[in-house]
């Protein structure tokens, strides 16, 4: 049997952050994303599970790297907070529009 | 340290830690226009906050809104300058429902309500984010200026 087979294998890089996401480390935070970026990576998911505050500084940094890497052919994928103030946060600026956001990072991964 | 004068009138709680009806408590402190003192500030509102008995939901979304109007004091009213100062009020009451008054005076540039668009939803934007979750958090947002600067008074009845 004439067979052609391919096996793809797609690299994900999973961030995440272990502490407040704001105006004050959000630089760094876009940094750090965009040297990743810059080396390869181009599929994301950003755990902001263990995110206890989330600010516009911080969700700007997302909507960045996410038009990067849609630009790069790649994407990024969002594990919700696990406080509820937060994860209301998202819903009100419609980010469960623009990003696939799970309840897990490992159910991120299957959003790929 | 950040804070240049503290005054502290706390006559929230009994004795049995309850809270007491038709009381008030205020905290008024200057802080430097810094990111870093914007989280002392909105550190000051949550534990406010969290010692009037409010619930963690209330809390975060007051102490956000809170943060979002000092940044933008610190990003676009001083923008840049460091010398500028943040004069923080913030007020509680119990009359009997749990009220929280804020202002925040600045001497940055007055605000510019043109450059405040409602964030377009479908295109995903990098800012224009922090005032629409301000106004959407809270029950009210006021802004003035006057010939002591800018004033945001921002309320919310738990």
């Amino acid at each position: 049997m004439k067979l052609v087979i391919c096996e793809h294998v797609l690299r994900v890089t999973i961030v995440a952050p272990q502490e407040r996401v704001d105006v004050v480390n959000a630089a760094e935070l876009r940094q750090q994303l965009m040297q990743l970026f810059e080396s390869g990576a181009a599929n994301f998911v950003i755990d902001l599970s263990e995110v206890p505050f989330l600010d516009s500084s911080g969700m700007a940094v997302l909507v960045s790297i996410l038009k990067r890497t849609r630009q790069a052919g790649g994407d990024v994928k969002l594990v919700w907070p696990r406080i509820e103030a937060a994860r209301r946060i998202l819903n009100l600026t419609k980010f469960d529009r623009v990003f696939d956001i799970a309840d897990t990072a490992e159910a991120a991964l299957k959003l790929f | 340290m950040l804070i240049k004068a503290l005054m502290d009138k706390d006559r929230l709680t009994h004795e049995d830690g309850e809270p007491a009806a038709n009381t008030e408590s205020t905290v008024e402190f200057i802080a430097p226009a810094t990111f870093a003192a914007v989280r002392v500030i909105d550190s000051a509102v949550s534990n406010l906050l969290i010692r009037a008995g409010a619930d963690e939901f209330n809390v975060y979304n007051v102490q956000l809104a809170a943060h979002e109007i000092c940044t933008n004091i610190v990003r676009h009213a001083y923008a840049g300058r460091d010398d500028g100062t943040i004069a923080v009020l913030l007020r509680i009451s119990h009359t009997p429902r749990l009220v929280i008054q804020i202002e925040l005076r600045d001497q940055g540039r007055p605000f510019d309500s043109q450059s405040a668009a409602v964030p377009d939803f479908d295109q995903p934007q990098e800012g224009g984010y922090g005032l629409f979750l301000a106004r959407a958090l809270l029950d009210e947002l006021h802004y003035r200026c006057d010939e002591r600067g800018n004033l945001w008074q921002l309320l919310k009845r738990l």
